[in-house]
């Protein structure tokens, strides 16, 4: 099937191009670790790097949005709709409802339950949406290549998608090596529907090749692509975690754990994605 | 070890760790439970839509899909006009609520389609007889309804003159495994219960409860299998997982906005009829555009029930429909979709209420409480952005000074932009301030009674909130304002008008 001989030869490309130990880019500098909402202090901000891993970060947004979008007209805001008015940015319209990454160039890579109540025609790929960028560009999808949503028991939940046209961008590279405890990733993504930022965090467990990190990530972030920050190569794409927010019968405050707390973030590996995709 | 065991061993192991698992350190942990999903329909007169149902559920099995439902069904569609003496309606009522079959053929189809669901797999239950709201039913009225029922199902071959139906039985073939009941109107009373048990019914399905309840028995040893009282996801309001409350509350939010709606017509091409609006409470046809809003309405309650459950603490979802076309068929493609959509998750069960029941009969007392405070490994939540918190914001009113007045509160209602408007009898405006009665004195004829429905409005001009509240005697020395809001009593589930369009979208009941 062509999807696999393009992630295949996509993949020999970058690795032939850059090692391991390189980062493919525009190197972005090392993640500031001084702030983390979820895990520790609050680690989140806007993200507005023109660095490959970071224009190669896509929105999923519903079409009738993007459209009110386009023509100006208003849209909620993220702490109308979900909350977390203690945060600074959601003040921010809330367009995106997950997040996903261009791995070829008109293939973009998400999380499988971002299409559970969801189809093709529905969907709109929104690459440059920031807080200081250019007007976004929105790309409709042409087809689901391969869908898949077990994380309970297949440990898998991607999807993988074909574009009706190339994205402005090109593909983020990727690492295949198998991510340990202990190592360092950042998420680009789109926390409760909002503009693209950047979270960092580490893995604290594996399971089955499922990590499970202290990334501080919202509602809206299925899909991110996660990258080491060693490397910055892809290593995988978020799929769930902990709730977004603690109710009480006054309140409705962001979920603050220690670094050890709750359930953590997981992130599907792409070796694991990759290895499904080529069955 | 399965994998499934080790995942979950490893999701203790964090947990256990959680200073927010404040459960961890009271209560037993138990293994993570399947989903259950119950499908069920309050009805059985309509043999096409018996039909359906079965065909959806082969469908869904050769796609390798579990799907089956449970009905709950009213032996009066077992009598025809020539048998219908048969029924003697206990609490002072006459005849039936909702018609009869119409004769022996339809009937005998009936027979058949029961008798070949059960066969399929699918679950047959009592939704009492003659369809009465029992609310106010003494214990021998109850007495005297579950005897009739047993009598009719058991006797209709002999009490209609019935010889061998189309696909050859000579009686139902599923009485024994009768052990379910929804009270229709889910009018109950004190008496229906210790009836209920001594008739051999194992659960009930006639209350409401929260999302999250996982069923008890109550002293007669009957198990509680509730309709959920559902929050509405960025709104105010909660909603019923059944068909007939969303449509009493749809049908007033579509005529606030189209006076005209009464007025819309739907085409049934099977039977060639052009389906009219008769009934203000719940629409039967309207427009393409409000059908698809109502759909996404109850979709995303839906979803948003099955969500919080799945990645919760696993309590059943209870979704209960009728054999109905109310909305232009929108609650009945909504019902399939919504089958369709979550029946092949994993470790979902869209069995039927016998399962339920075997599944929650297997728990102990100490098993059922941790199974209630989710003590067990639960499923990491997707991180999609698809479903909105739902709002804190209450409407309450008093009659002061010659007007009704609002006031809201709650964690919502300081937000910016929120607009209130009010309807009188198909007039709907904003409302700035107070509403003098006057004004509904002109709106309304002198001696009738008004129904005032307030609605909140968000920036986006979307409904988050209402209210609504009855006047009798408009403009007479009895005028009466009365305080409670009425769409209180819909979160009981108890609503006259339940299969009303099941009679008319049928050949003339």
């Amino acid at each position: 099937m062509r999807f696999k001989v393009l992630l295949a030869i996509s993949f020999m490309l970058q690795m032939a191009g850059c090692g391991f130990e390189a980062a493919p880019t525009s190197a972005l500098e090392t993640p500031e670790d001084s702030y983390h909402v979820i895990y520790g202090k609050d680690s989140i901000r806007d993200e507005n790097s023109a660095s490959l891993n970071s224009v190669s970060s896509v929105a999923l947004v519903k079409k009738e949005t993007f459209e009110r979008y386009q023509k100006d007209q208003a849209i909620y805001t993220a702490a109308e709709t979900f909350g977390g008015e203690d945060l600074s940015w959601t003040n921010q319209p809330s367009l995106a409802f997950c997040s996903g990454v261009l791995v070829d160039k008109d293939l973009v890579l998400t999380a499988g339950h971002c299409l559970d109540a969801m189809t093709c025609e529905d969907l709109v790929f929104v690459f440059g949406y920031e807080a200081q960028g250019k007007k976004p560009v929105g790309i409709a999808c042409k087809e689901v290549v391969k869908v898949k949503n077990d994380l309970a028991q297949a440990k898998l939940d991607y999807a993988l998608i074909r574009l009706q046209k190339e994205a402005p961008a090109l593909p983020v590279s990727m690492q295949t090596a198998a991510l340990k405890v202990g190592d360092g990733v950042y998420s680009i993504g789109y926390p409760l529907g909002t503009y693209k930022k950047k979270a960092t965090g580490r893995v604290r467990s594996m399971d089955h090749g499922v990590a499970i990190s202290t990334l501080d990530v919202f509602e809206g972030n299925s899909g991110s692509p996660i990258f080491s920050a060693k490397t910055h190569r892809l290593v995988g794409i978020l799929s769930s975690g902990e709730t977004d927010f603690v109710e009480t019968d006054s309140d409705l405050k962001v979920h603050r754990c220690g670094e050890s707390e709750c359930s953590g973030e997981f992130i599907i590996s792409i070796e694991k994605v990759l290895a499904d995709i080529r069955k | 070890m399965s994998k499934l065991n080790f995942m979950a061993k490893g999701l203790m192991t964090l947990s256990l760790l959680s200073q927010h698992g404040a459960w961890a350190q009271s209560a037993k942990t138990v293994e993570r439970p399947p989903q259950f999903v119950m499908f069920a329909f309050d009805g059985s007169y309509n043999n096409e839509i018996w039909q359906y149902s079965r065909d959806f559920t082969k469908h869904k099995k050769s796609q390798g899909v579990d799907t089956r439902f449970t009905f709950f069904i009213n032996p009066v569609y077992l009598l025809t006009p020539a048998t219908k003496t048969t029924y003697k309606a206990p609490g002072g009522n006459r005849g039936s609520a909702i018609g009869w079959g119409d004769d022996n053929r339809d009937v005998s189809d009936r027979v058949d389609q029961m008798n070949e669901a059960y066969q399929e797999g699918h679950e047959i239950g009592s939704h009492a007889v003659g369809h009465f709201d029992g609310s106010t039913w003494s214990q021998s009225d109850w007495e005297s309804e579950f005897s009739q029922f047993d009598y009719i199902v058991k006797n209709l071959f002999s009490i209609n003159g019935l010889r061998t139906t189309t696909q050859g039985f000579k009686g139902l073939v599923f009485l024994k495994d009768i052990v379910g009941f929804r009270a229709p109107q889910l009018g109950i009373s004190k008496g229906l219960y210790p009836v209920l048990a001594g008739h051999g019914f194992k659960y009930d399905t006639s209350k409401v409860n929260n999302e999250n309840y996982w069923p008890r028995r109550n002293e007669f040893g009957t198990w509680n299998f509730p309709l959920a009282q559902v929050k509405e996801p960025g709104g105010a309001r909660k909603w019923i997982s059944m068909d007939y409350n969303f449509c009493v509350r749809d049908s007033s939010r579509i005529l606030s906005e189209d006076p005209q709606a009464m007025n819309v017509t739907a085409y049934d091409s099977k039977k060639g009829k052009t389906i009219k609006n008769n009934d203000k409470f719940c629409l039967k046809a309207i427009t393409a555009e409000q059908k698809a809003k109502v759909k996404a309405n109850m979709l995303a309650i839906y979803r948003s029930y099955f969500n919080n459950n799945y990645y919760g603490n696993r309590a059943p979802v209870h979704i209960g429909h009728h054999f109905s076309s109310w909305m232009s068929g929108a609650y009945l493609e909504v019902f399939y979709e919504f089958a369709n959509e979550v029946c092949s998750k994993p470790e979902v069960k869209c069995g039927t209420y016998n399962e339920l029941l075997r599944f929650v009969e297997s728990k102990s007392a100490s098993e059922l409480d941790a199974l209630q405070a989710g003590n067990f490994a639960k499923l990491p939540r997707p991180k999609s952005a698809l479903t909105a918190r739902p709002w804190e914001l209450n409407i309450s009113m008093k009659e002061q000074d010659g007007a009704m007045k609002f006031a809201l509160s709650g964690r919502d209602a300081k937000r910016a932009g929120l607009k209130k408007f009010v309807s009188i009898d198909g007039v709907t405006k904003e409302l700035n301030g107070d509403l003098t009665l006057n004004e509904i004195r002109t709106l309304v004829k002198q001696g009738e009674d008004a129904l005032v429905r307030i609605a909140v409005k968000d920036r986006m001009d979307k409904e988050v909130a209402t209210a609504t509240y009855k006047v009798d005697k408009v403009g007479t020395d009895a005028e009466t304002v009365h305080t409670e809001n009425i769409e209180d009593k819909w979160l009981e589930g108890h609503l006259d008008g339940a299969h009303a369009d099941e009679m008319d979208i049928t050949r003339g009941h």
